[in-house]
């Protein structure tokens, strides 16, 4: 099954299969343990996305999905919070922003520690998604209201969003 | 050597930076570094650890007294996976 049809299922009001979950840390430790226990990094890869929307999302709603069918497993969160392009321009260190593209900024903030706050440490969300990634031959979209950027294995680029979306959204397929 | 038992301080989920109790936890570390000793967290109860905790925790620690200062003083038990020491390593 391909990324992109979970994404665009999961956007465009998602049939029974793909139902979105809400999601806290409870949430997703059962959900993790319930179909793939061993896995520790890929489980704190996804508690640090979970993280990041809450602690950026401003009390925003987050749901999860998080399956495993045949020899992969699927994970998307998404949050109705401020999306990564309203907040990246509060970091103050990064200066050149201006003119860049939406899919641009989210394959800088894929990078280690660009976050939307420049604080130190912070950003470790993307970056260890993006890293595992490419580590582990996975498939990645990331997308907010201005944006999308799909990652598959160490390659980057651009797509079109087919749905409004709210918010920000992580797809992620990793092979098991 | 000082134990500690991080469900007593965090609860079941260690995830958050701005857990309250963290400047406890640090408090404590920093106190038996003072002293020379060394201290054991124990994580064995805790459903989850994340990388942004234990970052919050010990970033600044690691820019005070070095990694190789810290990694020998200050012990998780069951210890810490590759992926929390790579990403400390670099601190």
């Amino acid at each position: 099954m391909e990324i992109e049809d979970i994404f665009n299922s999961v956007i465009a009001g998602a049939p029974l299969i793909y139902q979105l979950d809400k999601a806290d840390e409870a949430t997703l430790f059962e959900k993790f343990h319930k179909i793939h226990q061993k896995d520790t990094e890929l489980f704190l890869v996804l508690t640090e996305l979970l993280i990041n929307a809450i602690e950026h999302g401003n009390n925003s709603n987050i749901s999860i999905f998080l399956e495993k069918m045949e020899d992969y497993f699927y994970f998307v969160i998404k949050d109705d919070g401020p999306g990564i392009h309203q907040t990246i321009p509060n970091n103050k260190n990064l200066l050149d922003l201006k003119g860049k593209s939406p899919a641009v900024i989210l394959r800088l903030v894929c990078e280690e520690g660009i976050t939307g706050t420049g604080t130190e440490g912070r950003g470790m969300g993307l970056y260890w998604t993006s890293k595992i990634c490419s580590s582990r031959g996975g498939d990645l979209l990331i997308a907010t209201d201005q944006g999308m950027l799909r990652q598959r294995r160490d390659l980057f680029w651009q797509k079109n969003l087919e749905h409004k979306i709210n918010g920000s959204v992580v797809c992620l397929t990793i092979r098991c | 050597m000082k134990q500690i038992d991080l469900i007593s301080i965090s609860g079941e989920f260690a995830t958050r930076r701005d857990c309250k109790s963290l400047p406890e936890l640090t408090k404590q570390i920093v106190s038996v570094l003072e002293h020379d000793d060394t201290i054991v967290i124990q994580r064995e109860k805790i459903k989850i650890l994340s990388l942004s905790f234990v970052d919050e925790l010990l970033r600044p620690l690691i820019k005070k007294y070095s990694f190789s200062t810290i990694s020998s003083k200050v012990h998780f038990q069951p210890e810490l996976e590759e992926v929390y020491l790579e990403h400390l390593r670099k601190l």
